[in-house]
């Protein structure tokens, strides 16, 4: 073993820095992306070195030098999928993740059938009959004479097992090593820019000159003036003249966003109710697609559910900036979870967007569970002029399908940023095909609204990014 | 329609103001911070005077966009007039009211300050910029305002309203030492007036509060004192504030020894309170108070022989009367001695109220048989309360599981709409779907009640098992009846039941 470490350092040494960063990427988060660019390529290409400049050269037998190409194959492979999710090309890095999966089973599957095979003959060639007069039961796999295959078929029992075998082992490994991050998860907004400003309609201003009438059949001789035309005059910038978002950086997006990031529709799971009304397709998937549609921003292509309990395992600086809740029977949190849900909103800098579904007794429920997260915040109506109902769209009223918490908006504040907004008309129903059959413009104004606190929540959570970001480029220069 | 600073310009105002709005009958509506102040009144010229009108008749009817221009035409017009600062505070409360909170801070409010900043209406806008802040729950930034009008105004009554404001905020975020502070300059410090003079009353009024939960009563009786006097009610308080404040100190180990001593504390200053000749009816009332005042006191500390004790005293000392009697069955029922409390009720002097006594307390044992037997009685003794009597043995039917009883009896009764649920109800119970909705189809004539009737026919349906008619009916309800609360109802169980969405109108421009 120690002969094997000595003979092979440098593909042992990539081959831990390699997993330390792949674990960080994947689970830990704790290193910038940059640094994951720097070590992923720099291992990726120790490897290629290592490979054309020292294992090529050795004396390997074919079968070794098959083995060599492994670990090369492993990193490139791990590297080309880092990039293209870094780079936010997910279909290409889909596409790389399940044909470097494939090949690798198929690889393994040959490897596994060659060394059965080998295995197989040797043990032909060798005198294998004293094992059988011992009376002890044969259990390798390469050997025809194992008491688990049938009598007349062995070679098929062999090939059946092996197959089997194989088929077991890598999928557990693939397995264990995806859960190799354990329940945490990440969030990450779409890295781009853009203005927190309201989207503005063009208006096209029409500009009259003064016209002289004139009567024809008048006994006065007029030098009449060229009557000029109509002027068109576009008195206000148009919408496309800037990006929704928030901070420098290229696209519409988040400065505080990485390429593979996504703006996630994430709902709230809760005892008690029926959190799931209008859950997914059809509804919250309409309000996501509708989101990007209209801001450019990137989404998912499915909408998610937590528990409150899973909400532990985003970490700071990495955990969705919003989440939906709606019901309309029950509201059963316990106290645990109100801890969750307290450290989620205040040292997560999360926000809730809750939605009354259908009965005043929710409200009241949501109500007494925010009295219990936030003690000492007083619910406020939300004024029309908040940025949570100008930003980027200007919504004149409060748009709902029926209004079973009243007709008002209610939000929790806190240092100045909404925490939580509460609407009280099943703005959910408005969203979900069909839109509950109200007019047309209603359900555009409760997709604006939903626009609206998905950006808000995205933009503070942005802010809060980059104010961390300043704090901690400034506390080395501050200690000094 | 003014605000007043003095009695010579309230005489003016209410002359003015009868001049200026008769007719109108609306200048009551105005809240305190909406009315214009008397300077600005008389400035005014009569042109002005009913631009104004006309924009304020808007404004009280509800109709805040219409008085936002109107207001903002006055401003157009008259931009010197000495109303035009309080015609941008309308124009400012307007934009509050069309809930545009910032904007009416920022271009309303704000103007205010920026443009007539000696006038009286700055002040108010300064302080209605902190007020609309602390309704945004922007606190940070409506405690800076706060503060700010504080020291720029310190004698003005915005600034009472201020730390009212401020105390009201302190206590929300549970900032125990700002709460303090502030209750102790409304008491002790702030000059009483007829404007901060009920402020003053409530500030003193919490701290004696917070004194009592302390266990601190010589500090609460000089919080109270400020307020109250031995002639006016200040035993009441001691013993409204102090008796909570007991039971409070009493649930955990470490405090009770607080509650022990605030106990003793209270009764030996009601003691001093009772006189010494009682042959006067104002000084039995004093003594009867005071006692009163003590038996409560030691139920408060736990002390349920000495509660006893001293509803005897008053006994022995005052005479007996079904009042006491009422007291000490209370007591021995509280105890669970519901015989020795029935055998108390059988000394009313008043033998209805007792007999009526012994037919709840039966009622609330489960003893519903008997407790019927008693309201039998009672309605043959006591015919002006018929009504009352067999609802309460319909009830007790309803509680037995009899229903057709329950029905019969409900049916005697002159309450409608009310018995008729109830009848429905019971039918509903037995599956006599039919009766059941031929109850509730009266009960829909009643306008009020429609909607809950109309609910109550889908739900009956339902149980029924005639699901077509169950949906026709919740979506009926919804059409008849969107803004409702039953139609919201409706509108949710259609949906998660038998997933179909009814329109309930959606949102309005309001």
């Amino acid at each position: 073993m120690a002969d094997f470490l000595k003979q092979n350092k440098i593909p042992v040494i990539l081959a831990i820095v390699w997993m330390m960063l792949w674990a960080d990427w994947s689970a830990w988060y704790l290193l910038p992306t940059w640094f994951h660019w720097i070590g992923f390529t720099a291992s990726s290409v120790g490897i290629w070195v290592w490979h054309f400049k020292w294992a090529r050269r050795q004396n390997f037998r074919a079968e070794q030098r098959r083995w060599c190409q492994l670990p090369v194959f492993l990193l490139t492979w791990q590297w080309s999928v880092f990039a293209a999710r870094e780079l936010g090309w997910s279909p290409v890095a889909k596409f790389l993740a399940i044909t470097g999966l494939s090949i690798l089973f198929l690889a393994g599957l040959a490897a596994a059938i060659w060394y059965v095979e080998l295995g197989s003959r040797r043990f032909a060639v060798s005198n294998s009959a004293a094992a059988m007069t011992d009376g002890t039961r044969v259990w390798n796999l390469a050997n025809l004479e194992a008491w688990y295959f049938r009598k007349k078929n062995q070679k098929l029992d062999q090939s059946l097992w092996t197959f089997i075998c194989y088929f077991v082992v890598f999928f557990l490994l693939i397995f264990l090593l995806t859960r190799l991050p354990g329940c945490r998860e990440m969030y990450e907004m779409p890295a781009g820019g853009g203005e927190q400003a309201q989207l503005q309609v063009v208006k096209i201003q029409k500009v009259i000159k003064k016209k002289l009438i004139i009567n024809p059949f008048s006994s006065i001789i007029f030098n009449p003036p060229p009557i000029e035309d109509i002027k068109l005059q576009f008195q206000e910038l148009t919408k496309h003249a800037y990006q929704v978002g928030y901070g420098k950086g290229e696209g519409a997006g988040f400065s505080g966003g990485t390429n593979r990031g996504k703006v996630r529709f994430i709902r709230i799971q809760y005892q008690g109710g029926d959190w799931d009304q209008d859950f997914g397709v059809g509804s919250d998937l309409n309000m996501l697609l509708e989101y990007g549609i209209r801001t450019g921003h990137k989404v998912n292509d499915r909408t998610e559910s937590r528990t409150i309990s899973q909400l532990k395992n985003f970490p700071i600086g990495k955990s969705p900036p919003f989440l939906y809740m709606t019901g309309q029977r029950g509201l059963s949190i316990s106290n645990s979870e109100v801890e969750v849900l307290r450290e989620y909103i205040t040292d997560k800098h999360g926000m809730l967007f809750a939605d009354n579904g259908g009965s005043g007794g929710w409200h009241g429920q949501f109500f007494g569970l925010m009295q219990k997260v936030l003690p000492k915040v007083k619910p406020v109506k939300v004024p029309l002029d908040h940025p949570i109902h100008t930003t980027p769209y200007q919504i004149p009223f409060l748009p709902y399908v029926a209004p079973h918490g009243g007709k008002d908006a209610w939000g929790w504040v806190v240092d100045g940023r909404l925490v939580a907004y509460y609407h009280p008309g099943d703005i959910g129903d408005a969203w979900a095909d069909g839109h509950a059959g109200v007019k047309r413009e209603i359900w555009e104004y409760c997709y604006q609204l939903g626009t609206n606190v998905i950006f808000y929540s995205h933009s503070e959570y942005n802010k809060w990014l980059d104010t961390l970001q300043q704090n901690n480029d400034s506390a080395p220069s501050s200690s000094e | 329609m003014a605000r007043y600073s003095s009695t010579k310009q309230r005489l003016c105002a209410v002359l003015l103001g009868i001049i200026s709005l008769s007719g109108t009958g609306l200048a009551q509506k105005l809240s305190w911070s909406e009315q214009i102040p008397i300077e600005s009144f008389k400035g005014m010229r009569e042109v002005e005077r009913y631009q104004m009108k006309v924009a304020e008749k808007h404004y009280l009817k509800g109709e805040y966009k219409i008085a936002l221009d109107e207001y903002e035409k006055f401003l157009g017009l008259y931009e010197t007039s000495s109303g035009a600062a309080y015609s941008q505070l309308m124009w400012s409360h307007c934009l509050v009211k069309l809930r545009k909170v910032n904007t009416a801070i920022r271009d309303g409010f704000q103007s205010v300050i920026d443009y007539w900043p000696q006038s009286e209406e700055a002040v108010m806008a300064s302080y209605l910029i902190a007020k609309s802040y602390q309704e945004i729950g922007e606190t940070k930034k409506a405690t800076a305002a706060y503060r700010q009008l504080m020291e720029a105004y310190p004698d003005g009554q915005t600034t009472i309203l201020a730390k009212m404001n401020l105390l009201e905020m302190a206590k929300t975020a549970q900032e125990n030492d700002t709460v303090l502070d502030l209750l102790e300059e409304l008491t002790f410090e702030t000059k009483r007036n007829e404007n901060s003079k009920g402020h003053c009353e409530q500030a003193s009024r919490e701290l004696a509060q917070f004194y009592f939960r302390n266990g601190d009563f010589a500090n609460a009786i000089k919080a109270l004192g400020t307020t109250y006097t031995k002639d006016n009610n200040l035993d009441h308080y001691i013993s409204e504030y102090g008796r909570p404040a007991i039971q409070h100190l009493n649930r955990a180990d470490e405090t009770k020894e607080k509650a022990s001593k605030l106990a003793d504390q209270m009764i030996a200053h009601f003691e001093k309170s009772i006189p010494t000749d009682v042959s006067e009816d104002p000084a039995k009332k004093i003594a009867r108070d005071s006692l009163n005042r003590i038996a409560a006191t030691y139920g408060s500390a736990g002390k349920k022989e000495s509660v006893l004790t001293t509803y005897e005293r008053i006994g022995k000392l005052l005479g007996s009367d079904d009042s006491l009697l009422g007291q000490i069955a209370a007591y021995h029922r509280g105890n669970g001695e519901r015989d020795k409390a029935r055998d108390i009720y059988l000394k009313y002097e008043n033998q209805i109220a007792g007999k009526g006594a012994i037919a709840r307390m039966l009622r609330e044992e489960g003893k519903l048989d008997e407790s019927i037997a008693v309201y039998r009685e009672l309605i043959d003794a006591d015919t002006s309360r018929l009504n009352d009597y067999l609802w309460a043995i319909a009830e007790c039917y309803e509680g037995k599981k009899e229903w057709k009883n329950a029905i019969q009896t409900y049916r005697q009764i002159d309450r409608f709409p009310s018995n008729y649920f109830r009848m429905a109800s019971c039918h509903r119970r037995l599956k006599e779907w039919k009766e059941a909705l031929s109850l509730l189809a009266q009960c829909k004539s009643d306008e009020r009640n429609a909607p809950e009737a109309m609910i109550q026919i889908a739900q009956t349906y339902e149980q029924a098992g005639q699901r077509e008619n169950a949906i026709k009916a919740f979506q009926l309800t919804c059409r008849t009846h969107p803004k409702s609360s039953q139609a919201s109802r409706a509108h949710a169980h259609l949906q998660s039941k038998y997933d179909i969405t009814v329109t309930l109108g959606g949102a309005k421009d309001e």
